[in-house]
């Protein structure tokens, strides 16, 4: 799928998983993300740290309501009042609008889950447009370099203590720290003779294998615009996109349009009859 | 047929009842309930304010203000019916009590099975909404209806019968004459919290009977009951004492046709997506094994 939308697809989803609170919404788009990634993301790419993350992050966020929530009318447990922050009743309705919020967090992270998974940076690099790919590339690059210099103050934490460096106090990561430094300029240095030696800012950027545009690209950016525009409309015209669960627990509105909006965004992985060929 | 045409087979069938299910759903919207109109109060802003008791009497009134926005509490307070709040954690004030109902109640203003106002809320004219916070954090602007209705918590979250939205007023000379005003409202059992406003009159007017008559510079109300649109006019709750308080007790709707009709479409809603989720799950296990097998 092309970069663009890709991106577009994230932005729509996001727009509908964040536009409301409603559980049901929020729960497709859960549903259809997941299915979305399952497809696009590369076998060779694994999903597992994000489904192993998003249940967690859930559980926290339905934690955190339950115990410092006290409201609503169906008491499951109640902790005793004077426990700071925690004591008093622990109710239903908090850890519904709990799930809410996990399932806003699992939404949203899903939503643009893509971009990292599905894409390559290159072919993020070439989604941008003209004026901001030179400014990206460096942002790109100088983010590459983070995980280099963890590495590097790692090694050079490890050269000293074989040294007899022993860590005593804030004072004693100077140590550390100035040859960390060193060596990242020194990275950064030969990065930038590496880039001029390619011939970096002397024209405009060249792509190896530049992404097409399909039909099928067309229909997913359609697909995404609608959605994220029926739910704004929704809103702008008052319908009903929000759900309480305070004071007393009750079934989410329903609402067949706000549905189909949310089921507009599994057009990606939608294999229509004449996208077989050219896919 | 080998395998993969199988499969090919399967999903295309899957994907087809997803495209009916799309489009289905495109072309089904709903109906949106028509909402009456009540006409102007004093002040250069107006909210309409609906409250619904649990028998079905209704009192609706326009409230008037100046400046860009009212807070919900501050509406039902210059509407003069009798009310009671409690601070309900972070949402603001929660309503205990409307109008001397319910005559009493606990300190944590409801249980887990009394009935309880519910709040609801409507945006421009447009359908009622339930309130995700208390009424003391509820903002109102020119053309908004604030709505209380008392209702079990085994009902569901159902809107006031009447949707409220000021318009114009009538010409003076259009005005009928006075309102007969009601004895005064027992007192709250419950006065912490409670606002002691003065009584709202009441016109005990059957629906669909002629307009009531109201003082000049009052406000015409229209309110459609179950069976169709009536028409009354209401006097103007406005921060003037001597003047009272428009406010009108309508006879219980009919009972059971409109929850009938709701819990049927409930129903279908639930059903819908119960269908939308199993058919989203099925394609779930049917790609994450897809990509199983391809790792």
């Amino acid at each position: 799928m092309n970069a663009r939308a890709m991106l577009t697809w994230s932005a729509g989803a996001l727009v509908v998983n964040l536009a409301t609170d409603n559980p049901v919404y929020r729960g497709i788009v859960v549903l259809v993300a997941l299915d979305v990634l399952l497809v696009l993301t590369p076998p060779s790419r694994s999903l597992r740290p994000l489904l192993l993350a998003i249940p967690l992050f859930g559980a926290l966020a339905v934690g955190f309501n339950v115990l410092l929530s006290h409201t609503g009318a169906h008491v499951l447990l109640a902790l005793p009042a004077d426990w700071p922050l925690v004591g008093g009743p622990l109710t239903l309705e908090s850890a519904a609008y709990g799930l809410t919020v996990a399932l806003g967090i699992a939404g949203a992270v899903l939503a643009v889950a893509p971009i990292s998974l599905v894409l390559e940076t290159h072919e993020l690099l070439d989604a941008l447009p003209h004026g901001l790919e030179r400014s990206a590339l460096v942002v790109a690059s100088a983010l590459n370099l983070a995980p280099g210099i963890g590495r590097s103050a790692m090694a050079i934490r490890d050269a000293e203590r074989l040294r007899g460096w022993r860590p005593r106090g804030p004072r004693s990561w100077a140590d550390v720290l100035v040859p960390t430094m060193l060596s990242a300029i020194e990275d950064a240095v030969a990065l930038a003779e590496a880039m001029e030696a390619r011939a970096y800012g002397t024209q405009a950027r060249s792509r190896y294998a530049p992404g097409r545009w399909r039909p099928r690209d067309t229909l997913v950016v359609a697909a995404a615009f609608s959605a994220a525009a029926l739910v704004l409309a929704a809103r702008l015209a008052g319908r009903s996109l929000d759900w309480q669960p305070y004071p007393t627990l009750s079934a989410p509105p329903v609402d067949l349009v706000l549905i189909g909006a949310c089921l507009l965004l599994v057009v990606p992985v939608v294999r229509w009859p004449w996208s077989a060929s050219s896919d | 047929m080998g395998p993969n045409t199988l499969r090919m087979a399967r999903r295309r069938a899957a994907l087809g009842l997803s495209a009916v299910l799309l489009a289905v759903l495109g072309a089904v919207a709903p109906v949106g309930a028509t909402t009456p109109t009540c006409a102007a109060a004093e002040g250069s802003q107006r909210v309409a304010l609906v409250i619904e008791h649990g028998n079905g009497s209704q009192i609706v009134t326009c409230i008037g203000f100046n400046g860009d926005t009212i807070s919900g509490a501050d509406v039902l307070k210059q509407s003069g019916v009798e009310y009671a709040t409690t601070v309900y954690g972070g949402l603001g004030a929660a309503v205990c009590q409307i109008d001397v109902e319910p005559t009493s109640y606990p300190p944590s203003c409801w249980t887990a099975s009394s009935p309880y106002w519910a709040v609801f809320v409507a945006r421009g004219g447009g359908p009622w909404a339930p309130s995700s916070l208390g009424i003391s954090a509820q903002v109102f602007r020119d053309g908004d209806a604030e709505g209380f209705r008392y209702e079990s918590q085994t009902a569901g979250a159902v809107p006031p019968t009447a949707a409220g939205r000021c318009r114009p007023s009538p010409s003076p000379s259009a005005r009928p004459g006075p309102v007969p005003t009601a004895s005064p409202l027992p007192a709250a059992t419950h006065t912490a919290t409670s606002v002691p406003t003065r009584a709202p009159t009441r016109s005990p007017v059957p629906v669909g009977s002629p307009a009531a008559a109201t003082p000049s510079g009052t406000a015409s109300l229209d309110i459609p009951p179950t069976g169709g649109p009536s028409s009354l006019d209401l006097p103007t709750a406005t921060d003037d004492p001597a003047r009272g308080v428009g406010a009108s007790a309508l006879p219980p709707t009919a009972p059971g046709t409109g929850s009938v009709g709701s819990s049927a479409a409930d129903m279908a809603g639930a059903g819908l997506v119960v269908a939308v989720v199993a058919i989203l799950l099925i394609a779930l296990g049917f790609n994450a094994r897809r990509r199983r097998r391809s790792r």
